[in-house]
């Protein structure tokens, strides 16, 4: 479905003289830096997959998207979505995809909702037959019926976000663009619609690229996730498999009757300490569970304890900050 | 023509769009409206007192000044309701409007036309038409003038489509930063039409007759319309290349807006 080989971006960016004579001196001799948003990136989607895109802010996840989606033309690379390039077979290539912009709507603000989609049918020149199967499918999953005679303006960000996504797929696409569709939702609405993207994507075989900041999205509906960093993919695959050779890490949290221990064996580290609580952290290979327990209940008595696996925001936290460590 | 014809199909519909979207707001709509068509008594009043003064200027009469202001503000207003969407184009490019109407699979200049129809507009057409139609009736023009007052309107419209899409264009460059300079170049251009061009000095007359052709806009088809073409020293055929003109002055800002969407889609906002 899509095929990305080597792509780049480059941006010239003005770089300005200062001060007040500065300004003159930027009309007459503007200077810039080449910026390199994206710096080659290669993958392969194949059809029916549902992907997860993440990356710090300002990583080329955007810039990759808008790529293609067909917005922006690449520096270099090659880039081929369901066998079209993206910008030079534009009209051929957005008449298959659907894009929705968690921040940006692309409904008609003053006018009911049900008016957007068949200004929509419209744009896409859908068949009557085909949008009105469609659409009423789409108010069904969504849950949208009561909402449809409500001018957009209306409506709370998780219902506007559902009117949304029908929008986005009135016109049937089979692959799908999502740039942080559960952005500033409830947990509700966040379930509503990771429910109807894992049945749109299970059911109908639709393709999704979801660009997310939050990793529960990713948890629950990726199988696949590539992170980007400094405009290049630093990690391909599952977030499972990171947690399996990241994550090892273990954190216990130990409730003391009395007062908790002063020391700890080694290879511990103390992430809290309190007069009897002990939040420690360590390597399961290096030190088993539970000899460490073993080893704190011989110096007081133990009240409650907690074992937990590193969180996963921690393990990527980690690596936006240190990039990947070699031994993977 | 079937592709032409779905267009024409999209157009409609995103304008009725637009307009119910106004009905939204109906006393601000009236409040604007209103506002508008001051506008016109404000530019027009002052016009009629100072020709009246001097009792016409260079031969020409109070009629034949209100009907070139009636032409070129029928076309004005006429294309400032009906290609809003250019109008305010540097804001939406700022917005991100643009990448959806890339987004979409049509072309993007059909999508910013059918974008929004500024109805209050209307009320200008309304009075311009006015003006224009008492200048008609006092200077009792038969239907060959007739014919060339309606060709001066529809070469308008073309020239001030044009102007108000090369303002657009221009903003691809500039970012959205310079709605300033496509408001001089509309509102500066409407208003040096209201006057016969043959009042300017040789030089400017020079610059609106062959750089930026305003001439054509109104001047040559009121001079066929009023039957003064050669006491004015011009070819019989000249008034006849004022739709020409304006045409050609409206392909090369297509061709403008053309460059800059592909100036936009390699280099972003």
């Amino acid at each position: 479905m899509i095929d990305v080989r080597e792509l780049r971006k480059e941006y010239r960016v003005p770089r300005h003289h200062r001060g007040a004579w500065g300004a003159v001196r930027n009309l007459f001799e503007p200077r810039s830096d080449i910026v390199r948003a994206v710096d080659g990136i290669s993958f392969h989607i194949a059809a029916g997959e549902f992907v997860g895109f993440i990356g710090p802010n300002g990583a080329g996840k955007s810039t990759t998207v808008k790529m293609l989606t067909g917005v922006l033309e690449p520096t270099a690379g090659e880039l081929r979505v369901a066998g079209r390039v993206p910008r030079r077979e534009r009209i051929a290539h957005v008449a298959h995809i659907g894009v929705v912009f968690g921040q940006r709507t692309q409904l008609w603000w003053d006018l009911p909702v049900i008016e957007s989609y068949e200004l929509l049918r419209h744009v896409y020149r859908v068949d009557a037959g085909v949008y009105r199967r469609q659409r009423d499918r789409l108010v069904d999953l969504l849950e949208i019926g009561p909402l449809l005679d409500t001018p957009v303006r209306k409506l709370s960000l998780g219902q506007r976000m559902r009117c949304e996504l029908a929008a986005a797929l009135v016109h049937c696409p089979d692959l799908i663009f999502l740039d942080e569709p559960t952005i500033g939702l409830d947990v509700v609405a966040k379930e509503t619609i990771r429910t109807f993207l894992a049945a749109e994507n299970r059911e109908r075989g639709t393709t999704v690229l979801l660009t997310t900041h939050d990793l529960s999205d990713i948890e629950r509906l990726c199988p696949r996730m590539l992170l980007i960093d400094h405009g290049r993919v630093v990690y391909d695959g599952a977030l499972e498999q990171i947690r399996r050779s990241l994550g090892r890490e273990r954190r216990l949290r130990v409730d003391f009757d009395g007062t908790a221990p002063d020391d700890v064996p080694d290879h511990v580290e103390v992430e809290e300490r309190a007069h009897q609580r002990l939040v420690l952290r360590f390597d399961p290979d290096r030190v088993a569970a539970h000899d460490l327990i073993t080893w704190l209940a011989a110096r007081a008595p133990i009240a409650d304890l907690v074992l937990e696996e590193t969180p996963i925001e921690r393990i990527v936290a980690a690596i936006y900050r240190n990039g990947l460590p070699e031994q993977q | 023509m079937r592709s032409v014809l779905s267009d024409l199909d999209l157009y409609v519909r995103l304008i009725g769009a637009s307009v119910r979207s106004q009905m939204q707001y109906r006393l601000n709509f009236a409040i604007r409206a209103f506002g508008d068509s001051l506008v016109v008594i404000g530019d027009f009043l002052p016009l009629y007192f100072l020709v009246r003064a001097f009792g016409g200027l260079q031969g020409w009469t109070l009629a034949e000044i209100a009907l070139l202001y009636g032409m070129v503000e029928t076309s004005w207003a006429t294309i400032e309701g009906a290609l809003w969407g250019f109008e305010r184009f540097g804001p939406y490019l700022i917005e991100g409007r643009v990448d959806r109407w890339l987004l979409r699979p049509r072309g993007v200049i059909l999508q910013v036309a059918a974008h929004w129809f500024e109805i209050r507009k209307l009320g200008r057409v309304a009075q311009a038409l006015l003006v224009l139609g008492i200048a008609i009736w006092v200077l009792r023009l038969d239907g060959r003038g007739l014919a060339w007052v309606a060709t001066g309107i529809a070469g308008g419209t073309l020239f001030f489509a044009a102007v108000v899409i090369l303002g657009a264009a221009t903003q691809f460059w500039t970012l959205g930063q310079t709605a300033e300079l496509q408001n001089m170049l509309t509102y500066g251009g409407s208003a040096a039409l209201t006057f016969p061009v043959s009042i300017y000095s040789t030089w400017f007359r020079r610059i609106v007759t062959y750089g930026v052709p305003l001439a054509f806009v109104n001047y040559f088809p009121a001079l066929a319309a009023l039957r003064r073409t050669a006491a004015a020293g011009w070819p019989a055929f000249v008034p006849w290349l004022s739709p020409i003109v304006c045409l050609g002055v409206l392909l090369a800002a297509r061709a403008a807006f053309a460059q800059g969407l592909r100036r936009y889609e390699s280099t972003g906002s």
